[in-house]
């Protein structure tokens, strides 16, 4: 059981710093795409391709996200009934709701992973001014979306060897989806450092 | 074949799957059953390039956007500036509420990140001026909603890229039912407070000169609605563009309020990617549901059955409105959103209701949703910034006010088409 939550807290270490990258090269395209349209505007000179940069750079950092987002609790849950219901109960549908979402991402990230393949094989390079080898950004996005199946996967094993142990609590705490509460916390956590500013 | 996919839909998503799991399998079992799977090969391809689709590129922004504001102090100066001009009114601080969330939605594209920030800011005022809690926590979370109707909007930008509607005009066609439903809600507090002077707290003290040496302050949110907004109408950028205007603006104004940070930029980050990935996740799920749904006949097939039924265009929208307010007291907004609009769509532009008109009128309607109980994001949020914590249903009653102008405005609507068809039409047709 330590070394699951062990594992647990070194998935969420990775996940942290790849949403850091991520959110930092969102933070570069801002001034990318910034500078492009000052350009534009002030100066009439056309630097293409800050575009199509920043939709590689926003589908590599989302698939990426992915995972932070899992291991936070975050995917959108529809709790109305799920709230009223025993603890036993909501860990079983804890566990349902992993392996679905398992089993959906699999199955697309099987055909991602096929997409890339075909890129490789024949040397596909985007439709514009800067001819982008296309499995590059597909390499990055690929393996946010493995490194969301293999969070999945974990969480399920995680989740179904606290069940069979009878231990509801570490299911709810980390599978569990988020009561209100919780949620806020989560949507707030930046008001202490504005009251700070403030 | 229709009643099933709603039946398995609704078992999936109210089994509290994730929303985005549950539409992945239906769309996943629906190809199996009526294609033999061979649309779900295409889906790699698909993702791909709906992953990185330019206008989508606009949400993180907005997000990150949001979180630097947050995080920069502008807000609770700019709550204090529209304290001076708005609290005259009978309610007081509650107009500054609503007041502060219009601006503030001005240069915020989510409505959750308006409550949050502007009832962490106007808590404390609840005790020191003795109003009555319920209504003043009504009309924040009231006010927050204004989040998604005044542009820009999250919410708008996702609506106009599953139905391939113009955002620009979404974003103009917003803007006076944005205007319209704050004076509403100051309309509902001043009544409220008229009847029951016990509501309105003791007032505030003002004069002129204050009210003038707190103009400044308004400045920061105002310009960021310049620059994100009004480059739009300038024809200088596109949403994406004016969204990183926006970014690269607010963080310069973090830089000059001293609270950039390495730090806060990580937790900024956090927050961007956390909800990036939530929304997408979604989006990716429901924009390839659609394309299945379209492609089995589902859509036309549900399209024959309206218009089967033979009622009037008005008597159907009328049928839909009681369908999302219902719809709404149980669902996540943006779950809702993109779960029924691939339905819904094609039958209102059948029925030859405007795209644009439509979708200022599923906001208004989603805004709904955000406050109605039991689940109402908007409700918890408010909630969430009690300090001294109290019972949930205070948040739930005081709200009831604002969503019975929100259904005012809902018919104001059906009555006035041209309140959101005004700007566009002069703009853009």
């Amino acid at each position: 059981m330590m070394i699951l939550a062990r594992l647990h807290a070194f998935l969420e270490r990775i996940s942290r710093v790849a949403v850091w990258i991520g959110g930092g090269a969102l933070l570069l395209c801002a001034f990318m795409v910034s500078i492009d349209v000052v350009m534009r505007k002030l100066f009439s000179i056309t630097m293409s391709g800050s575009d199509e940069i920043s939709g590689y750079a926003f589908a590599a950092a989302t698939a990426w996200a992915y995972s932070y987002a899992l291991l936070h609790r975050s995917h959108i849950r529809i709790d109305a009934l799920y709230g009223v219901l025993p603890i036993w109960a909501r860990s079983i549908l804890d566990a349902v709701g992993l392996a679905l979402l398992l089993y959906y991402m699999a199955y697309l990230t099987n055909k991602a992973v096929d997409v890339l393949l075909t890129s490789w094989e024949h040397d596909s390079v985007s439709i514009t001014t800067l001819s982008v080898p296309q499995w590059i950004p597909q390499l990055l996005w690929v393996g946010g979306l493995c490194w969301f199946v293999i969070t999945l996967a974990f969480m399920l094993v995680y989740v179904l060897v606290s069940l069979v142990r009878g231990d509801v609590t570490t299911v709810q705490n980390v599978a569990g989806a988020l009561s209100a509460e919780k949620k806020i916390d989560e949507e707030t956590q930046g008001m202490d450092g504005m009251r700070g500013a403030g | 074949m229709l009643h099933w996919i709603i039946i398995i839909l609704l078992l999936l998503v109210f089994a509290a799957v994730p929303v985005a799991a549950a539409l992945g399998i239906l769309s996943l079992s629906l190809d199996e059953l009526y294609m033999n799977g061979r649309l779900s090969r295409a889906i790699g391809e698909f993702t791909w390039d709906k992953s990185k689709e330019y206008i989508l590129v606009a949400i993180p922004m907005f997000i990150l956007l949001g979180e630097i504001m947050l995080r920069a102090g502008i807000a609770k100066r700019m709550y204090e500036a529209v304290v001076e001009w708005l609290s005259w009114l009978p309610g007081g601080l509650m107009h500054a509420n609503i007041g502060s969330c219009a601006i503030f939605a001005a240069s915020s594209g989510s409505s959750v990140a308006t409550a949050a920030t502007v009832g962490t800011v106007a808590y404390p005022e609840i005790d020191k001026r003795r109003y009555s809690e319920r209504l003043f926590l009504g009309s924040l979370a009231a006010g927050g909603t204004l989040g998604i109707l005044i542009p820009p909007s999250i919410s708008l930008i996702i609506y106009g890229m599953i139905t391939d509607t113009s955002v620009p005009e979404l974003y103009l066609a917003g803007i006076i039912p944005g205007l319209i439903l704050s004076l509403l809600f100051i309309g509902a507090i001043v009544i409220a407070c008229s009847v029951r002077k016990d509501w309105g707290g003791t007032p505030v003290k003002t004069s002129w000169r204050k009210r003038i040496r707190v103009l400044p302050d308004l400045i920061p949110p105002l310009l960021l609605f310049g620059v994100v907004v009004g480059s739009i109408y300038a024809g200088v950028a596109t949403p994406t563009e004016a969204a990183s205007l926006g970014v690269v603006f607010a963080l310069g104004l973090a830089a000059w309020t001293r609270s950039l940070s390495l730090r806060m930029l990580r937790e900024a980050f956090e927050g961007t990617m956390r909800t990036t990935a939530m929304i997408m996740l979604i989006i990716l799920a429901a924009v390839f549901l659609n394309f299945i749904l379209g492609f089995i006949g589902v859509t036309q097939g549900l399209l024959d059955l309206i218009t089967g039924l033979g009622l009037t265009p008005l008597q159907t929208m009328l049928l839909l409105v009681v369908f999302y307010l219902i719809l709404g007291m149980f669902m996540e907004t943006l779950s809702m959103l993109l779960t029924t609009v691939p339905i819904v769509f094609p039958i209102v532009v059948h029925m030859g209701y405007d795209p644009v008109w439509f979708g200022i009128m599923i906001t208004v309607l989603m805004e709904t949703a955000l406050i109605t109980p039991p689940i109402g994001v908007n409700l918890y949020v408010v909630h969430g910034v009690r300090a001294r914590g109290g019972p949930f249903n205070d948040v739930a009653y005081g709200a009831l006010p604002f969503v019975l102008m929100m259904i005012v405005m809902v018919g104001m609507l059906l009555a006035f088409p041209q309140l959101a068809l005004y700007l566009p039409t002069m703009v853009y047709r």
